[in-house]
């Protein structure tokens, strides 16, 4: 049984649906990416799964208990960090920690918490939170999240007013966890690094979910280009279509792909007579291919 | 419970300007038997040195600010997104008010006994003081009133606080209620001249109430318009209504 299960929630404000349908599952263990545009209902989904906010059918269940605006025994297990952090200005690190760990009878070790969250340097110190900068802020909105040692962690840009080290640092931290089997829920609009980071992705748009994967089978929708540059690119066009391989130029440059092998179309230009110069394999993108779909969802509304 | 009152104490106690408060309010009933003279009375003394206005200001600002900067700093979220329920949550809320209410009536009295013993020597709580009783017990009416004012004007303020999510606003009609007596009673004689019924609104039981031992029954009884009694009843009605409506809107907010 997955750890978290929503189950066809729906919310509207007069004839604007916020949420239309939403499911998905989130297991024990994996990292999944809610993505989408501004307005999608990412945030609108996250409240009403930490049962800040009401939803007019469905039901969400967290570790086989439910979830809803008035019952929230079930969110013990949960961390989160929605939008901003929650932050008392007059508190110093270790004083937020100690407050919300007095929500659980077993928090998690704060040394080793403030240093895996990098809150234990100079920085923090005896300084009260009203003196931290954004990234700082963020990353104390991360510990308190893990305070409580949850099963699973909601996190709404995570990587909010991080430097690159801190970023990086996270995604390793949360890699972590995740190896130690607590699940997470993260929303992000740096889809790059998300893209490093996700196991599974949650894609939605106009409140309603258009695409939930594993992200190495979202990927392989995008079957894999290689671009040459050739000592006759337009003879290598031609040998390419001859062949039955998708082919075209771009940027003056031979894009090829549909062939089963590498190792074939080498074979085959060189074959040919045509010397290969440089070539590049081109991945899936998580950008490109979320921007596509969403333009395909817009088109067919 | 137990766990969200600690955690209100603990964040409660973490800011300077509650021992600001406190320290104020022992100072202020000092302060004022120092400065005037005309305030050496067995009167002054039996006020906490005139000091009430101050706690009631006080009592209702840090009531506003208790829920208000939770929505202002964001922490409203984490706070309402746990294994707790919103009722206890508000009530734990609500506790941490009355401890700090109780906190500056300490403060205040142990000033008031130091102001007394430098200023007004001659003051001796045993004798009869008002149409209560001692002084004692004339000190002890004046903190049970000045104490359901304050229960009046928090809830007045917490309807406010949670409607708007800014203590701006809630603490001016806190304030016009402490200061505005003259206005609050103008509106009052009107309502009660339109119908006699509309003796019991809220402005004039509020009044009655700042009036409640001080005068002698009758007067009370044609200022007000009713017996002492039947203004205790309404008031402590209009205090359980506005915080249930208080409470309904904080239970109801999708945040």
């Amino acid at each position: 049984m997955a750890l978290l299960e929503v189950n066809k929630i729906n919310k509207s404000y007069g004839s604007k649906k916020a949420m239309d349908d939403i499911s998905f599952k989130v297991e024990a263990g994996r990292i999944v990416g809610l993505i989408g545009p501004n307005g999608a209902g990412k945030s609108t989904t996250m409240r009403a799964i930490t049962g800040l906010m009401s939803y007019s059918s469905g039901n969400i269940q967290f570790d086989g208990q439910p979830i809803t605006f008035g019952n929230h025994n079930a969110l013990d297990k949960i961390g989160n960090l929605i939008e901003y952090p929650a932050i008392y200005p007059n508190l110093t690190a270790l004083e937020h920690l100690k407050l919300y760990a007095m929500d659980t009878k077993n928090p998690a070790d704060f040394a080793t918490l403030m240093k895996k969250t990098q809150i234990d340097g100079e920085n923090f110190g005896k300084r009260k939170a009203k003196n931290f900068s954004l990234g700082m802020k963020q990353r104390l909105g991360i510990a308190i999240a893990l305070i409580r040692n949850p099963k699973l962690v909601i996190l709404d840009e995570p990587m909010n007013g991080l430097d690159p080290q801190s970023v990086h640092d996270l995604r390793r931290l949360i890699r972590d966890l995740a190896d130690d089997g607590v699940a997470f829920l993260i929303s992000s609009h740096l889809l790059d690094e998300l893209q490093k980071l996700v196991d599974d992705i949650v894609i939605i748009n106009h409140g309603k979910i258009i695409e939930t994967s594993t992200m190495t089978a979202f990927f392989s929708h995008d079957k894999i280009r290689w671009l040459f540059n050739t000592s006759d690119n337009q003879k290598a066009l031609t040998v390419a279509l001859e062949n039955h391989w998708i082919a075209d130029m771009e940027d003056g440059k031979l894009q090829i792909s549909g062939a089963e092998q590498l190792q074939d179309v080498i074979t085959v230009l060189n074959n040919s007579g045509i010397k290969i110069e440089s070539l590049n394999t081109i991945t899936g993108n998580l950008e490109k291919s979320l921007l596509d779909m969403l333009a395909n969802d817009d088109k067919g509304e | 419970m137990l766990t969200l009152m600690k955690q209100e104490y603990y964040k409660a106690f973490k800011q300077n300007k509650l021992y600001i408060w406190l320290a104020l309010s022992f100072v202020f009933p000092i302060a004022i038997m120092a400065i005037f003279k005309t305030q050496r009375t067995a009167d002054a003394v039996l006020n906490f040195g005139q000091g009430t206005i101050y706690i009631v200001m006080a009592g209702i600002i840090f009531t506003a600010i208790s829920v208000s900067q939770e929505f202002g700093f964001g922490t409203i979220r984490p706070l309402l997104s746990r294994r707790f329920s919103r009722g206890a949550i508000f009530t734990s809320k609500l506790l941490l008010n009355l401890t700090v209410y109780i906190g500056l009536f300490i403060s205040a009295f142990v000033g008031t006994m130091i102001g007394q013993l430098l200023f007004v020597k001659k003051f001796n709580f045993a004798d009869k003081a008002g149409y209560v009783g001692n002084g004692w017990q004339s000190m002890g009416t004046t903190v049970l009133t000045t104490l359901l004012e304050m229960f009046f004007i928090a809830a007045l303020v917490l309807i406010i606080t949670n409607l708007v999510k800014s203590s701006g606003a809630a603490i001016g009609l806190g304030v016009v209620m402490i200061v505005g007596t003259p206005i609050l009673s103008s509106i009052s004689s009107v309502l009660i001249n339109m119908a006699p019924i509309l003796k019991w609104n809220p402005f004039n039981i509020f009044l009655g109430i700042g009036m409640y031992n001080q005068l002698p029954h009758q007067e009370f009884k044609h200022i007000v318009h009713m017996s002492e009694s039947n203004v205790i009843m309404a008031y402590v009605g209009y205090i359980i209504v506005m915080y249930g409506i208080s409470y309904l809107i904080f239970r109801k907010r999708s945040v």
